[in-house]
Order: C-alpha cells, then structure tokens, then sequence
C-alpha cells in the first residue's frame, strides 16, 4: 500500500506533513466518506503527494429556475492543469464555481450532480461546504485583498481554519509559493492594497495556498493584469501544479494552449440554452486537430 | 478614413458643418453654474455662521466654571448655572449610545447580511427607512405607552432609562440605515474572498465587513446621537423633569436635558435668561464637538 | 465574419501555392513530351526555370513565416501554413529536378542510346507526371480518398525504379549508348523517382491538412506490408 493510499474517511496528507498543516487535515475532513459502491475506476490521484484530482458526473447548475450549465462531466486529473474555454456567456464560471460550492453562496442559486474530490462527494447531504471551500481554494479574476496588512492578508485563512504553528513560516511559505516573498518581505505591514495588480493577485493566490487546499480554482486570474504580471501567474502556476491540481478558466487561448494539460470547450447552441461541455481533450488535440467543429471555429477564431 | 484626411487638409478652424460650437454659450453657461453652486453652499455657511457670530456674542462672556457647575434657577438668572441638565443630558447620550447602537448595527448586519429576499423582508426595509421621517413626538408618546406606563417597573417610569430608551427608538432607523449602506459599499469580492477560504459568514462579517463599514457606520451614528441630544419634545412626553433638586445620579433616576432647559429660559422675557440661554447653546455644542472627535478617532483607527 | 482579414491572406497564400504547382507540372509535362519526342529544343526552352520556383518557393516561405508570427494560428489554420511550407519544399525540389532532367536531354542531344533504357525511362517519366499531376490534384481538390490510392501506386514507381537500374547494371544486347548517356540515364532515373515521391507526398500532407492525421501513422499496416506478395 503505498502513502498515498488512504481508507474512505482519511483525509489524505503529504508524506511529510508538518505538524500544524496535519492539524488542519485531521480537524477538518468531509463528514462522511461517499457511498459504498463508488470504486469504478481509480480516482486520479498522485501517489504520496497527498493531492487528489476531482471527478465530476452530470453536474447542473441554476441560477433560480434558470438553468446555467447542463450534464457536464469531466475528470480532473491531479497535478495537472486544467483549463476551461468557450464563449461569454457559456457557464464556464459558473461551473468552476461549483467545484467548491461557491456557487451556492448567491441567493437562489444551487447544483446537482455529482462531484467528488479523491472519493467524497462534496455534494452529499452531511458534507460541509466551509471544509469543502478550505480544500478547494479559489482565485478571482479581480484581485481581491483584504483591507488588512500583507501579512495579515496571508495568515487569516490559516487561522480561522485552525492553524496554530508558526505564522511567520507560514507567511513566507506560502509568498515564496506564489513568487511574491522578495518584493514584499521587507513590507509585510503594509496593506495589501498598497500593491500592483499582478503583486495583489499573487497575495491572493499566497492567502488561498496557505490554507493548504489540494485543489486551486482559478477564474480569468490574469485577464485584469498586464502582460508581465501575467507571465509571472504563468510561471507560478507551472510551479503549482506540482504539489496541486489546478483548474483555470480563461479567455485567452493562447494561455489555455501555454499552460494547460487539459482543456475543455464550453458552448451554446442557442441564446437563452443552458452551456454544455462541448469537449474535453488533451491541449496538444485541442489546438491542433480538435474533434468538432465548433471547437475548431472557437479556436481559430471563427466564432459568430 | 476619409474624414480625417479632409480634416487635416482643411486645416484648423474649419469645422464640419453639422458641429455648430457655440462655445461662447457653453462656457458661459458652465460659469454661470458654478457661481450657483457656489452661492448655494455659501448661503447655508452663512446662515450657520451668523447663528454662532450672534450666540457666541451673547452667550461667551457668561460662561465661567460656576455656570458649568451651579443647578439652575428661574428666579436668580445671575447665579444658574446648567449641571443638572447638562449630567442629565451626558446620562442620555451615554445611555443611548450603549442601547442603541449594538441595536441598530446588529439589525443592520442581520437585514445586510443574513436575511432572505422575502416580501416580508422587503417591507421591513422601507418600514424602517420611512421610521426616519416620523416626528419626534410620536415617539414621545410611543414611549409613554410602553417605557413609562406598560413596562414602568423595569424602567422606573420617568427615569433616564425612560428617556434613552425613548431616543433609541427615534435615532434607531437613521443608525440602521447608514450601517446597511456601509455594509453594501463593501465589495462582494471580499465576501467572496473570505467564503473561497473556507470561512463562515460570522467569521468573514467580524473580520472584515464590520471594520469596512465601521467608518461609514460610525458617521451615521454621530449624526443620529447629535439628534438625539438636542431633542426635547419627546423628552418631554416621557417625563423629563423641568426642575430636579439633584444631580442624576443613577439610570433610574429622573432627569433634565439641557434642550429643555434652553427652552425654557428661551421663553422668558429677561434678557439675562437669553444670555443663559446662548450660553447652554454654546455648551451643548461643545459636547457634540466631544462626541464628534470620538467617532472621528474611531473611524480613523478602523480606515487604514 | 471573423478573421476576415486572416482567411483572405491565407486564401491569397494558398492560390500562390497552387500557381507555383501549376507551373511545376507545366515543366514536368513539357520534359516528358521532350522525353518521348526526342525534342532538345523543347527542353532547352524549361532551362534555369528552377530559379524562378526558388524565389517563388522563398516568398512562399517568407509569408508564410510572417503570417505565424502576426496571427497565432491554431488548428485548422496551423496544419494549413504547415503543410503550404512542405508542399511548397516539394514543389520547388520537384521543379529542380525537372530542370536537372531537361538539362540532361539537352546535354546528350547527339548521343548514342540504348532503346532498351530510353524506354523504360520514357514510362518512369509518364508515371512520375501521373503520380505528380494525382497529387497536386489531391492537394487542390483536398480530396483524401484518392490519397490512400496514391499511396498504393507508389510501389509501381519502385518497380519501374528497380527494372530501370537494373537495365543500367546490365546493359542490353543491342547498343549501350554513349557513356554520357548512360551516366545521365542514370541519374534521371533517381531523379524521376523522386519526382514520382514529391507527388506521393503532396498526396500524403493533403490528408495532415484534413485530418490532422499523418498518412504513415494512418497507413502503418499498408507500410508494414511484404512487398514480395504484391
């Protein structure tokens, strides 16, 4: 059996976990594991790196009685990097929203289908979407600090969920993760709004990893920055996906076609349509031969 | 393309003839507003500076430590002085203060934050708004009803409870109002920031939406508090005193208030009472000043 | 619509590249009817033609380049510039050859020859502008069907190749022809057969540009095959 294999109900863990990200894991797993009978296939999961891949099955979304997205199903493979394309308008967002109940959080709206992160469903009835939004954590396509100091901005996360070893580690942890710790180390005080935009969006993304999630959301997290706080997103997340599995919508194809392992294409037929998942391939196929023909007219620019 | 090339051969000062500038008239016009406005805003500074020209003129010379300190008088204008009514109207805006504001911002976050979209709350909403409007008197006679005769036991009938309470009740709408939209002037994103790292909704509202909105919230109840204080009519109603022997020195004690005291010698035809009376002005007005620097202090420590 | 701009230079780009072909195959056509002929001045008129398909061939390649660099094609559009790039390389090698070959004819005009091999060289050349002609067709029409039968006939190439270098291993009875000839016989044929190659290929990239698919992926049991059953 090797480390990364767990029983349902463990949560998984790193093969060195430290003893405070241990303290997070344990205090917080989904209440209950999934329902027997769930073993079809393994899930995609990376051995001894603690990090789980995510398998969604039928999932649907509403807005009310409006319906966003419709019967996508997808799988999400650990330590890669997923990307989502597609018109305005086609649920992308919506969708990746509902991979940590985000979605839920405006009024009226809710999911069905089936989600699962590892083996847990994070849709069943006893799941917890407080743990569930701490293990998928997510960027925003506007960088959104808090009004609190850089280091302040890091920290909270961790502490509301527990964290109780030492913070200055943390901090600089989780700044070094997101390839902000030596433009802000000497000014950890200030406030988090004293920074650019591309130096705002990496603090988010320092504030969502050191929280310790397995999964990172990310929503168009460089369509509001300039080119070189994009690339420097860019580089990080090449980095990320080696100790998580990242899932990026984006607008910018050339970005999906960069960085990307996997990507899927969302489309609607008609205005007023629910988005459907329109294809799903490796991004090599994608962009070079992809299956359908709207997908190809997407890609080359042919749209409308 | 062609258009910009005729501009430049036409050189400049030819216009296209659909454009007729009469920048003459514009400017003149724009001059013209802003003398308006100008005179619009000077004209309620005037008012405001002749008010205190002319009740500095009267009332400064009679301040000295005794009129702070010596009870007041009908009969002996020489002497009063205004330490009753001025502790009693220190023990409302205290009392007020403490009652009132925990009230309204709670009430505020609940209807912000936590309350559904339902008719029902809907209602509620422009209920309290219109609550604002009502004449202070009805609110007098409301709390007659209740804090004098109805719950006269607990509040000790005409007792400053009696009074607080009854302020509390009108300044109420205006706190609820001005904290709410603080609350709405926080961006969602920090909401959505806070729920993506897997907090609670109290967790996120303690941290951050309250601080955010606590200036906003804060200039709200000042101005509700500097009403309260200079109201007399529904003190009236509820039973302030109009001669107290003693000093408040309890909540349950009976009171003065030092707008009704200024009404009173207002009233009298001496002029040695309306030089009593510039000068109680004058103090009240310090007291708002006092409480006008503490909130400003407050504010300042929470806006960074 | 979208991209209109883009489409019209890659439009433009490709009926460059069709031009260029025709005129390939205008060469090809006027070698081999000097071939059966006999005719050098014919021939004489296609000398230093190849020149012109170079510059022809470096423009191609240049907006094509450019055409990358400015617009970040993907899918469709990327398998298009890809595949103009190496059909415009096997037009220009195609067309130099041919000129290689008129030059041979008009070199040996007067020399002695062996019928035997002039023959067999006269078929090579009417296969090779068959298969050359299928392929550009191929490419023009896009047509794929008939790629995988294009495919298949390039064995009758390597037939007539093998027949050939052995009638120039062994001469025949009759004459041997002047060793000049002989030399020049032997080159045509290699060149010949890679003429016959280039059209296969066109043939073979038309089916990349359509299916993304490499013809010899696509085909790995026909090229696994055991020639000696056929």
């Amino acid at each position: 059996m090797s480390e990364g294999q767990t029983n349902p109900g463990d949560p998984e863990e790193n093969t060195e976990p430290m003893e405070s990200e241990k303290k997070i894991r344990e205090r917080n797993p989904i209440t209950r594991p999934a329902a027997e009978g769930r073993e079809q296939g393994s899930k995609p999961q990376q051995e001894g790196s603690g990090v789980v891949g995510m398998s969604v099955r039928d999932l649907n979304a509403y807005y009310g009685s409006f319906k966003a997205v419709s019967d996508v199903s997808m799988e999400i493979q650990a330590n890669k990097v997923t990307a989502m394309i597609g018109p305005s308008g086609c649920g992308k967002s919506t969708y990746i929203r509902c991979l940590n109940r985000m979605h839920e959080v405006i009024s009226g709206a809710y999911a069905e289908g089936e989600v699962t992160l590892g083996d847990q469903d994070i849709y069943a009835k006893d799941a917890d979407p407080v743990i569930i939004r701490r293990r998928v954590g997510m960027v925003f396509q506007k960088p959104n600090p808090f009004s609190k100091s850089i280091y302040d901005n890091v920290v909270w996360g961790a502490k509301i969920n527990g964290f109780r070893g030492d913070t200055d580690e943390l901090v600089e942890r989780s700044l070094k993760q997101a390839a902000l710790w030596d433009e802000v180390k000497d000014r950890l005080k200030e406030s988090g709004y004293s920074l650019s935009g591309g130096q705002q969006q990496r603090l988010c993304i320092a504030r969502t990893l050191a929280v310790e999630p397995e999964v990172i959301l990310m929503d168009e997290p460089a369509s509001a920055l300039d080119p070189v706080s994009t690339q420097k997103i860019e580089d990080t997340m090449d980095d990320l996906k080696k100790s998580y599995t990242v899932v990026i919508v984006t607008h910018n194809m050339q970005q999906a076609a960069r960085i990307s392992d996997f990507t899927g294409f969302f489309y609607i037929e008609n205005q007023g349509d629910p988005g459907r998942l329109w294809e799903f391939d490796e991004t090599e196929k994608m962009f070079s031969n992809p299956d359908r023909k709207e997908t190809e007219d997407y890609v080359t620019g042919r749209f409308g | 393309m062609a258009q910009t090339t005729k501009v430049r051969e036409e050189g400049a000062g030819q216009q296209r003839p659909e454009f007729k500038t009469a920048t003459g008239t514009r400017y003149a016009l724009d001059r013209l507003f802003t003398i308006v406005v100008t005179i619009a805003t000077l004209a309620g500074v005037a008012v405001l500076a002749i008010l205190l020209i002319d009740v500095f003129r009267d009332g400064a010379p009679r301040l000295s430590w005794e009129f702070i300190t010596n009870p007041p008088s009908q009969i002996f204008p020489e002497t009063a002085g205004i330490i009753r009514p001025l502790v009693g109207s220190l023990w409302l805006l205290g009392l007020t203060a403490l009652i009132s504001v925990p009230l309204g911002i709670g009430a505020a976050t609940y209807l912000e934050e936590y309350a559904e979209d339902t008719l029902f709350n809907r209602i509620t909403e422009i209920n309290i708004s219109n609550l604002a409007g009502v004449p202070s008197v009805i609110y007098g006679l409301l709390g007659l009803g209740i804090f004098v005769n109805l719950l006269g036991g607990l509040t000790g009938g005409q007792s400053a409870v009696t009074g607080a309470l009854t302020l509390s009740l009108l300044i109420l709408p205006v706190i609820i109002v001005a904290t709410r939209e603080a609350l709405r002037a926080v961006p969602n994103a920090v909401r959505e920031g806070g729920y993506a790292l897997g907090a609670t909704k109290w967790e996120i509202i303690r941290s951050h939406l309250l601080p955010m909105a606590l200036p906003g919230a804060l200039t709200g109840t000042i101005l509700a508090l500097s009403r309260a204080i200079g109201e007399a009519a529904p003190l009236l109603v509820v039973g302030a005193s109009l001669y107290l022997t003693y000093n408040t020195t309890n909540p349950f004690d009976r009171y003065m208030a030092l707008p009704i005291q200024i009404y009173d010698w207002i009233s009298r035809p001496q002029d040695e009472f309306r030089v009593l009376a510039a000068a109680s002005i004058i103090v009240i007005m310090v007291v708002l000043l006092l409480a006008n620097s503490v909130a400003i202090v407050l504010r300042n420590r929470f806006q960074k | 619509m979208p991209r209109e701009t883009f489409q019209q230079e890659l439009d433009t780009l490709l009926s460059e590249v069709l031009d260029l072909g025709g005129e390939v195959e205008g060469t090809l056509d006027t070698m081999v009817r000097a071939m059966e002929e006999g005719d050098a001045a014919l021939a004489e008129k296609e000398l230093g033609v190849d020149l012109r398909f170079k510059a022809r061939g470096a423009e191609i390649d240049e907006e094509s380049m450019i055409l990358q660099a400015r617009q970040a094609p993907v899918a469709r559009d990327l398998r298009l510039l890809y595949t103009v790039q190496a059909v415009t390389n096997h037009l220009v090698r195609s067309g130099t050859l041919t000129e290689h070959i008129c030059h041979a004819l008009v070199d040996t005009a007067e020399c002695e020859r062996d019928e035997d091999l002039e023959a067999a060289l006269i078929e090579m050349a009417r296969t090779a502008r068959r298969l050359f002609h299928e392929g550009m067709d191929i490419f023009r029409d896009r047509d794929i069907d008939r790629a995988r039968d294009l495919q298949a006939a390039d064995d009758k190439v390597d037939l007539l190749y093998s027949e050939a270098m052995n009638l120039i291993a062994n001469p025949s009875d009759g004459s041997p022809g002047a060793p000049e000839w002989r030399m020049r016989a032997a080159l045509t044929v290699h060149y010949l057969e890679r003429i016959a190659d280039h059209g296969v290929d066109i043939g073979g990239r038309t089916v990349f540009l359509v299916t993304g698919e490499r013809i010899e992926s696509a085909m790995q049991q026909y090229i696994n095959r055991d020639l000696r059953e056929e």
